[in-house]
C-alpha cells in the first residue's frame, strides 16, 4: 500500500508539471509559430520561450527519482 | 572560425566604371554595403524605366502563376545578355510595348476560361430547369394558355397561391371555369422557380399580384439558350456536351502559354535586375569629377587574386587600396563563416539565429563537439546508433552534389551515430537488453535503468562544463569588443557557481581536500563582481544559470525513457514467446522507440545550445557576406 | 480547453507581427510632400509593391488608377489572409467586423439606385473583404433598374445579399434614400447580432459594442439632417434601437448634439468638430470612431482587440493613401492633404 502511494506520488510529481507544461508550450508555441512566420529573425528569441516552461517538468522528474530513490 | 575581412578601396576612370564594375561581378568576391534608401528617385530615365520593367516582369510571371522562378532558362539569359542591348531606353521601351500585349493576351485568355467556366454553370441550370419544365410548358402552351417563371420565396408559397386563385376567381365570368396550373422546382436552400399558367385573360392582373408580393420575373439564366431551351431540352443537352470539350481546350493553351513563356520572363526578368543593380552601383560610385571609386568588403583569402586580376586587366588606369577594419566598423563588416571539414555541417545551427557579429566567436565547432556528444548520451545504444550511421549513410549517397542541406543533416546524422555506439559500450545496450542476452553484453560504465543517480550526477556536471565554458567565452567576448559590464556579470556568475560547487565537492567529501577557503574566495569574488556589474540583478542571472544546470538533466531523463522503452521491446520475445506475433510487436516498439530517439535528442540538444549555451555569450549582430555576383544557378533568389 | 474553439494565441501572434507593414504618420506626411513619381516610386518598392507590380504592365489604367487598384488589392489581400488565420470564435467574429465592406458596397449600390444613373466609367473599387464576391456587385451594378438587380440577389442566394435586398425593396416602395439606408443599417444590424450572440464574452461584447456604434453614427448623422433640415421630421423616421452609447429618446428630445453625447466617448469629436460645418463635423465623427477601434490592436494581446484594431488599421491605410494618391494627382497643397488624413498616431 504504501508503495503504492509513493508510486502514486512520483507519477503526479511528473504528470502535473508535464500537463501544465503542455498547456503552456501549446500558446506559446502557436503564438511563436505564427511570429516566426512574419519575422525569421525573431526564431531564437521564440525557442528560448518555447522552452521556459519545459523547466517545470525536469524538475518534477527530479523531485519523482528522489521520492523513489528514498522511500521505496 | 568569422573569416578576416579587409576593406578594398578602388579608385579608376569614369569611363572604365561599367568595366571595373562587370569584371569585380564576375570574379564574384567584393561586397558592396547595401544603403537602405527610403523611395528615392533617381533622375536617370534609363534607371527609372528599367526599375518599372522589372517589376513589370516580375508582376507578369506572378500573373501567369509561374512557381518555378528558381529555374529560369539560363541558355536563354544567356544569349539574351549578348544579344539585347538592355541599356537603351528605345529597346526597353520596345519590350515593354509587346510584354503589354502579351499581358492583355493573357487575361483575354483567362477571361475566357472563366467565362467558359461559368456558363457551364449557367447551362446546367438552363438544363435542369428546362427539363423539369418542358413537358408543362409544352402542354399548356398547346391549350393557349399564357406561361410564366417567376422566383418565390419557398415560405410564401402556399399564401401567394391562396391569393392567385382568389384574384382568378374574381377575374373570370361566372359562366368559365376558372384556370390557375402551376408548377415548382427549389432554386438554393430558400427560393422556388414557379412555372405558372393562366388564360390570357387574367395573365396581366396575375403578373401584377405576384409582383405585390415581391416575386421577381425569371428571365434568367439570359442565355440564348433561355426560350429554346424550354421547347427542346435536348438543344442544352447538346451544349452541355460540347462545353467541357470548349474548356479543356481553352486551358489547355493557357497551361501552354504558362509553360513557354514562364522561363523566358525569367531569363529575362534576371538579367534586367543584374543590368540594374549594376547602373545603380554605377551611378552610386561615380560621383562629381573624372573618377569612378568603389568601396567594398574582401575576404582576406581573396585579396591577392583580386587585385592581381584587377591589375591585370586595367593596368595602371586603376589604383587599388585596402586596409583592415577598424573597430567601430565592427559592425558593418560581413560575416563569412569558415570551418573545417569536420565542424562545417554544423554551420547549419547559425542558420536559424542572425549572424554572429565580426571578431566574435563562432561556436561552430564546440557545437560540433557537444551536439553528437549530447545526442549520443540520450540514445546511447549500439544497435540505433548503427541504424542511424546507415541512414546517414545513404542520405549522403543520396544526396551528394544535390542538396547542401540535406548533405549536412546526413554528416550530423553519422556524427551522432558514432557518438550513440560509444556510449552504448559505455551503457551496455544493443537493442535494449538485447546485446546482455544474446552475447552477455557487459556495460563499460553503468546501466542507465539500474543506476540513475550516476548518470543524472554526472549530466549536471556535465551541464556545469557546458554553463561556465558558455560564461568563459562571454566574459572573453565582453573584453574583446570593450563591453565592461557584461564581463563582470559573466566573471561574477562563474565565480559564483566555481564556489558553490567547491561547497558541494567539500561537503560531500568526493575528494580529500578542504576546499572550504577555495570556495569562500570565489563567492567573495563572484558576488562582487555580480554587483560591480548590474547591482542586484546580476544575482538572479546566477540563479538562473544554476537552472540552467539542472536542465541538463534531460539528457538523463531521456536517456532513461528511451532505455527502458527498448527493453519493453525485447520484454514483448518473453511475453509472447518467439512468435512471429511477439517479433512484430518488439520490431515495431523498436521502431518507435528509434524515432522518439533521434527526435527527441536532436531537438533536446539543440535547445540545450540555443537556450543554456548560445545565451552566456551569443549576440546576433552581424550581416551575411553576400557579394556582388552574376546571376547563376542559386545565385539569385525571388525578391 | 473550456468554451469556444479559437486560436487567439497563434492569431494574435500573427497579426501583431505585420505591425510593421503600415506606414507611420510621419512616412505618410512625406509621402504627402512628395510629386507623383515619389508616390510611384514607393508602390513599386515599398509595402504594395506585390499588388503594384501586377498593375505596371495594364496598358488600360491611368497611373492613378493602378496605384488605386493596387491599393484595393493589397487591402483585400490582407483582410482576407487575416481572416483565414482565426478558427472558431474569431473567425466567426472577424466574419461580422469584415462584413462592414459589404455594408459599405450596400450604401454605394443604394445611392446608384436612388440617382438612377453611373458617373463612373470605371468600375467601383468595392470592398471586397465581406462576404459577397466581385461577380455579385458587378452584376448588381450593371443590371438597369432595382427589379433587375434584386433578380440578380435572388439568383446569387446569399443570406447576405437578402440584407440588401430588403432595403431595395424600400426604395424602390418609397423612393426614399434615408428610409432605405435606416432599413439596411437594421437589417444589417439584425443578422450580425444573432451571429454575436452567440459568444457572451469580452470579445462579443466588443463586437457589439462596435455594431451599436453604427447605429450611434447613423442616429447622430440622422440627427443633424433633422436639423440642417435635409431631412423633415414629418417623413416620420424614428431613431434606430440598439446604439452603443446614445439612448434614441435622448437624442430625439435634444436640442444640442453636446446634451446627447454627454459621457459618451462620442463627445470628444464634438469637442474637437465643433459646428464649423455639416461635413466637418460628420468627419470628426468618422475619425473618431476610426481611432477609436485602432487604439485597440494594442490592447489584450490574447483577445479579440488585436484582429479587431488590425481590421482597422488596414482600412485606415487605405482610405489615408487613396487621399494621398489622389490629391497629389489633382495638385493639392500638402496641408490639405494632411489635414483629411484620419490621424494614427
Amino acid at each position: 500500500m504504501e508503495k503504492a502511494l509513493i508510486g502514486l506520488g512520483a507519477a503526479l510529481a511528473v504528470g502535473i508539471p508535464a500537463l501544465a507544461t503542455a498547456y503552456a508550450q501549446a500558446k506559446i508555441g502557436s503564438a511563436g509559430a505564427a511570429t516566426i512566420a512574419e519575422k525569421p529573425e525573431t526564431a531564437a528569441m521564440m525557442i528560448i520561450l518555447e522552452a521556459l516552461p519545459e523547466t517545470m517538468v525536469i524538475l518534477g522528474f527530479v523531485v519523482a527519482i528522489m521520492l523513489i530513490l528514498q522511500f521505496a | 572560425m568569422i573569416t578576416d575581412m579587409v576593406n578594398l578601396k578602388i579608385i579608376g576612370l569614369k569611363s572604365d566604371g561599367k568595366d571595373l564594375l562587370e569584371h569585380i561581378r564576375d570574379l564574384g568576391v567584393l561586397h558592396i554595403e547595401e544603403e537602405k534608401e527610403y523611395y528615392q528617385v533617381t533622375e536617370e530615365p534609363l534607371i527609372e524605366k528599367m526599375r518599372f520593367l522589372r517589376a513589370g516582369v516580375l508582376g507578369l510571371l506572378e500573373d501567369l502563376g509561374w512557381k518555378d522562378l528558381d529555374n529560369p532558362d539560363w541558355g536563354l539569359a544567356e544569349s539574351l545578355r549578348e544579344i539585347v542591348p538592355l541599356n537603351d531606353i528605345a529597346v526597353l521601351e520596345e519590350i515593354e510595348k509587346s510584354l503589354m500585349e502579351f499581358k492583355e493576351r493573357l487575361s483575354e485568355m483567362t477571361d475566357e476560361v472563366r467565362a467558359l467556366e461559368e456558363s457551364t454553370v449557367a447551362l446546367k441550370q438552363v438544363h435542369y430547369i428546362a427539363t423539369h419544365f418542358h413537358s408543362f410548358f409544352s402542354e399548356e402552351k398547346k391549350n393557349e394558355k399564357v406561361v410564366s417563371l417567376w422566383l418565390v420565396d419557398s415560405s410564401k408559397l402556399d399564401n401567394l397561391l391562396k391569393g392567385l386563385e382568389r384574384t382568378i376567381r374574381s377575374l373570370t365570368p361566372v359562366v368559365e371555369r376558372p384556370y390557375l396550373n402551376h408548377k415548382a422546382i427549389s432554386q438554393g436552400e430558400n427560393f422556388l422557380v414557379l412555372a405558372l399558367s393562366v388564360n390570357p385573360e387574367s395573365s396581366s392582373a396575375v403578373s401584377k399580384l405576384m409582383e405585390e408580393f415581391g416575386c421577381i420575373s425569371y428571365l434568367v439564366p439570359k442565355t440564348a439558350m433561355d426560350e429554346l431551351a424550354l421547347e427542346s431540352p435536348n438543344a442544352s443537352q447538346m451544349e452541355l456536351k460540347w462545353l467541357p470539350k470548349k474548356l479543356a481546350q481553352a486551358k489547355t493553351t493557357l497551361d501552354a502559354a504558362k509553360r513557354e513563356w514562364g522561363p523566358r520572363l525569367a531569363a529575362l526578368y534576371v538579367i534586367l535586375d543584374e543590368e540594374l543593380e549594376l547602373l545603380v552601383l554605377e551611378k552610386k560610385f561615380s560621383g562629381g569629377g573624372e573618377l569612378f571609386t568603389l568601396n567594398g568588403w574582401v575576404p582576406l583569402s581573396a585579396l591577392e587574386d583580386t587585385v592581381s586580376s584587377l591589375k591585370h586587366r586595367f593596368g595602371e588606369r586603376i589604383l587599388a587600396t585596402w586596409r583592415a577594419p577598424e573597430p567601430q566598423e565592427w559592425p558593418k563588416v560581413p560575416i563569412l563563416l569558415k570551418n573545417s571539414k569536420w565542424a562545417k555541417p554544423f554551420e547549419l545551427f547559425l542558420k536559424l539565429l542572425p549572424m554572429p557579429g565580426y571578431k566574435s566567436i563562432d561556436p561552430t565547432a564546440l557545437i560540433a563537439i557537444f551536439f553528437p556528444f549530447f545526442a549520443g548520451c540520450m540514445i546511447g545504444d549500439i544497435g540505433y546508433g548503427i541504424v542511424f550511421g546507415l541512414i546517414g549513410l545513404w542520405m549522403f549517397k543520396k544526396y551528394r552534389n544535390r542538396s547542401a542541406i540535406m548533405m549536412n543533416v546526413s554528416q550530423i546524422l553519422m556524427n551522432i551515430a558514432i557518438l550513440s555506439i560509444l556510449w552504448g559500450f559505455l551503457y551496455g545496450e544493443f537493442f535494449g537488453d538485447l546485446g546482455h542476452r544474446l552475447i552477455h553484453l557487459k556495460p563499460l560504465w553503468v546501466e542507465r535503468t539500474e543506476g540513475i543517480i550516476p548518470v543524472m550526477a554526472f549530466t549536471i556536471a556535465l551541464g556545469m562544463a557546458h554553463i561556465l565554458l558558455g560564461l568563459a567565452l562571454g566574459a572573453y567576448e565582453g573584453v574583446r569588443h570593450n563591453k565592461k559590464r557584461h564581463v563582470y556579470e559573466r566573471l561574477g556568475t562563474l565565480f559564483t557557481l566555481l564556489g558553490i560547487l567547491l561547497f558541494i565537492v567539500n561537503h560531500m567529501d568526493l575528494v580529500n581536500l578542504n576546499f572550504m577557503w577555495a570556495a569562500l574566495v570565489f563567492l567573495v569574488f563572484g558576488l562582487a563582481f555580480l554587483i560591480k556589474g548590474r547591482n542586484l540583478a546580476g544575482l538572479i542571472e546566477t540563479i538562473g544559470s544554476i537552472g540552467n544546470i539542472l536542465s541538463y538533466i534531460r539528457i538523463a531523463a531521456i536517456g532513461l525513457s528511451s532505455a527502458i522503452l527498448a527493453m519493453v521491446a525485447t520484454k514483448f520475445v518473453d511475453v509472447l514467446g518467439v512468435s512471429f506475433f511477439g517479433i512484430l510487436l518488439a520490431f515495431s516498439i523498436h521502431l518507435l522507440n528509434l524515432i522518439i530517439a533521434i527526435a527527441g535528442s536532436v531537438l533536446h540538444s539543440a535547445r540545450l545550445h540555443y537556450v543554456e549555451f548560445f545565451g552566456k555569450f551569443y549576440e546576433g549582430v552581424g550581416n551575411k557576406y553576400k557579394p556582388l555576383k552574376r546571376r547563376r544557378g542559386t545565385a539569385w533568389k525571388k525578391p | 480547453m473550456i468554451g469556444h474553439k479559437e486560436n487567439y494565441s497563434y492569431l494574435c501572434a500573427a497579426l501583431k507581427g505585420r505591425a510593421a507593414r503600415f506606414y507611420k504618420w510621419e512616412e505618410l506626411c512625406a509621402l504627402a510632400r512628395g510629386d507623383f513619381k515619389a508616390l510611384e516610386s514607393e508602390f513599386l518598392e515599398g509595402r504594395y509593391r506585390e499588388s503594384y507590380r501586377s498593375q505596371i504592365l495594364s496598358a488600360l489604367s491611368s497611373p492613378l488608377r493602378k496605384i488605386e487598384l493596387s491599393i484595393m488589392f493589397e487591402v483585400t489581400k490582407r483582410l482576407r489572409t487575416a481572416h483565414s488565420k482565426a478558427e472558431g470564435e474569431p473567425y466567426d467574429l472577424m466574419s461580422v467586423v469584415l462584413s462592414r465592406g459589404d455594408l459599405h458596397n450596400f450604401r454605394v449600390i443604394l445611392r446608384r439606385f436612388a440617382s438612377n444613373h453611373r458617373i463612373q466609367t470605371e468600375e467601383y473599387l468595392w470592398h471586397l473583404y465581406g462576404n459577397l464576391p466581385r461577380k455579385f456587385y458587378k452584376n448588381i451594378w450593371d443590371s438597369n433598374n432595382i427589379p433587375a438587380a434584386r433578380e440578380e440577389i435572388y439568383l446569387f442566394d446569399d443570406p447576405h445579399g437578402m440584407i440588401l435586398d430588403k432595403a431595395l425593396m424600400v426604395l424602390q416602395n418609397t423612393g426614399n434614400l434615408i428610409k432605405a439606408e435606416r432599413d439596411l443599417i437594421l437589417s444589417y444590424i439584425n443578422y450580425h447580432e444573432g451571429i454575436v450572440s452567440k459568444y457572451q464574452n469580452k470579445n462579443g461584447a466588443l463586437v457589439r459594442e462596435f455594431l451599436g456604434r453604427l447605429v450611434d453614427l447613423w442616429n447622430i448623422n440622422l440627427w443633424l439632417r433633422e436639423r440642417a433640415n435635409i431631412v423633415s421630421k414629418e417623413e416620420g423616421l424614428r431613431y434606430l434601437p440598439g446604439g452603443a452609447w446614445i439612448n434614441p429618446e435622448v437624442l430625439a428630445k435634444a436640442k444640442v448634439i453636446t446634451e446627447a453625447v454627454h459621457g459618451t466617448p462620442w463627445r470628444k469629436a464634438v469637442r474637437k468638430g465643433g459646428f464649423k460645418s455639416f461635413q466637418e463635423f460628420q468627419w470628426h465623427l468618422q475619425s473618431e470612431f476610426w481611432t477609436w477601434q485602432v487604439s485597440l490592436f494594442r490592447k489584450d494581446p490574447l483577445g479579440f482587440e488585436v484582429p479587431f484594431g488590425y481590421i482597422a488599421k488596414v482600412l485606415v491605410e487605405w482610405s489615408n493613401l487613396n487621399i494621398i494618391a489622389v490629391g497629389i494627382a489633382f495638385g493639392s497643397h500638402p496641408k490639405k492633404i494632411t489635414d483629411r488624413l484620419i490621424p494614427i498616431k
